[in-house]
């Protein structure tokens, strides 16, 4: 036999069709061959079934009957009456249809219903992050009490911003007065060093009792204020102050600050006092620096803050 | 003996390759083992081809039937001793199922079987042989019945759904 008629053997195993031969040529091929191997284990179920005596009587029973079209089994009549277009199939159809818009009514509610609530919660998660967030809390720390009683210290501020200011009214009545003997214009003056105009060093004062309990912020705050707004000059041969840019030891100098707020000013120059008085808020103090300071160093006290202002000053050579 | 030997062996590699298509390389490992060992336990008087093979099906599809069962009831595979095999009649509820289904389908595919595929399968169901059946249908010879017959298991497996394995 040829394998492809061994093949064809395999129609006959189940039903116990094959002979003796026929089986053994079937059997042998299949030790050789898988696919053959695979094709009579899956055989298997309907073999035993087959085995059956009493299921060969209904397959028999069964092949009696006339044979069945395809439009004789229960589905098929069933498809085949629905593509009839008869009225009542459509009346049918269209029933069908009604109660599966109506079934599938709810379900878009539902959706409607979720689209909504996403929308909605997508807005406040909006709002929310789009919100100007308020800047961080200042945790307090310690509490300041301010000073009632007036210490010698604020009564010596009150009194130098009187004097303060009876003299400045004093001078502004008066005529100005030059300085009798102006000192000779150098003809041969060497030529000005580059200036070395740098920036001052502000440095935090913590010496004090008061001004240990303030708040960083508020020192910082005054230190930046004073700071911009403080020019040093020097008195030109017509008798006017003007800001220059290298500083020469034979001119008259003075520096002029503006505070940002009310206290007690002490200067000094090389560490010796050169100047003590009271200022009120934005009231320039005019100071006059000796010739060829170096450092110049001008401490504020205030009632709640202070700072200190260290100017280093660079003249010419003469 | 040798010749047993070399049947089993065979044997052996042939239900590895089946099983691993269907239950994966270890689960068809350990079938091959335990239809082997069966074979070899319970029925070492069956020598010949024609007997092993049949018996070697029979056991092969218990056991698939088992293993799919067990797997489906705990997740996972576990040998089937050989003293709990059941062999043919048993109480599998599954293997009863399967039965069931496979015959009301044969019924329903039978009934749509044309009229020489009828008329092949009455006598083969008759007991009839292919030489009977060639004398019956007055063929010019037995191949004819052979292909005659090969069709009309083609129909009847497109019907039972196994279609695709027709070989």
């Amino acid at each position: 036999m040829t394998p492809e008629v061994i093949r064809k053997l395999l129609a006959g195993y189940a039903t116990g069709t094959l002979s003796e031969s026929e089986r053994a040529e079937l059997f042998q091929a299949v030790m050789k061959d898988q696919a053959l191997f695979d094709a009579l284990a899956d055989e298997e179920g309907l073999r035993e079934l087959l085995a059956d005596s009493e299921m060969r009587g209904e397959l028999m029973a069964a092949l009696d009957e006339p044979a069945q079209t395809l439009s004789d089994t229960p589905a098929d009549e069933e498809a085949s009456r629905e593509l009839r277009p008869d009225s009542e199939m459509r009346g049918a159809l269209q029933s069908t249809l009604h109660e599966s818009r109506q079934r599938s009514a709810p379900n878009w509610r539902r959706w409607y219903a979720f689209m909504g609530v996403t929308a909605t919660l997508g807005l406040v998660a909006a709002f929310f992050l789009t919100r100007p967030t308020p800047g961080p809390k200042i945790a307090q720390v310690a509490q300041l009490s301010r000073m009632e009683a007036g210490p010698p210290e604020a009564l010596q501020m009150r009194e130098l911003a009187e004097e303060n200011k009876v003299k400045r009214e004093e001078a502004r009545r008066a005529p100005a007065t030059r300085p009798a003997a102006r000192p000779p214009a150098q003809p041969a003056a060497p030529p000005p060093e580059p200036a070395q105009a740098s920036a001052p060093v502000v440095v935090a004062r913590q010496a004090a009792d008061a001004l240990a309990e303030a708040t960083p912020g508020r020192v910082s705050l005054a230190f930046r204020s004073a700071a911009s707004s403080y020019k040093v000059e020097q008195r030109d041969p017509a008798g006017a102050w003007k800001t220059v840019e290298a500083l020469r030891a034979d001119v008259e100098t003075r520096i002029v600050i503006q505070f940002p707020a009310a206290g007690l000013v002490t200067a000094t120059a090389d560490g010796r006092e050169i100047a003590r008085v009271a200022v009120e808020t934005r009231d320039p103090v005019s100071l006059a620096v000796p010739s060829a300071a170096g450092l110049l160093t001008v401490t504020v006290n205030q009632a709640s803050s202070g700072f200190t202002l260290q100017i280093p000053l660079r003249f010419l050579k003469p | 003996m040798a010749e047993r030997e070399q049947l089993l062996a065979t044997l052996r590699e042939r239900i590895v390759a089946y099983a691993t298509f269907r239950l994966g390389r270890d689960n068809a490992e350990d079938l091959a083992q335990e239809v082997l060992l069966l074979l070899e336990t319970k029925y070492p008087q069956v020598v010949k081809l024609e007997e092993m093979l049949p018996l070697a099906f029979q056991i092969i599809r218990f056991k698939i039937s088992d293993f799919r069962r067990k797997a489906a009831r705990r997740g996972e595979y576990d040998a089937v001793t050989v003293d709990a095999l059941p062999l043919a009649g048993s109480g599998n509820v599954l293997a009863d199922l399967e039965r069931r289904e496979l015959r009301l389908r044969l019924l329903e595919a039978v009934r749509h079987l044309d009229g020489r595929c009828r008329e092949i399968f009455r006598m083969k169901l008759e007991g009839r042989s292919y030489a009977e059946i060639q004398a019956k249908l007055g063929a010019s010879n037995v191949n004819t019945v052979y292909t005659w017959d090969h069709r009309c298991r083609q129909q009847l497996m497109v019907r039972l759904g196994v279609g695709e394995r027709i070989v």
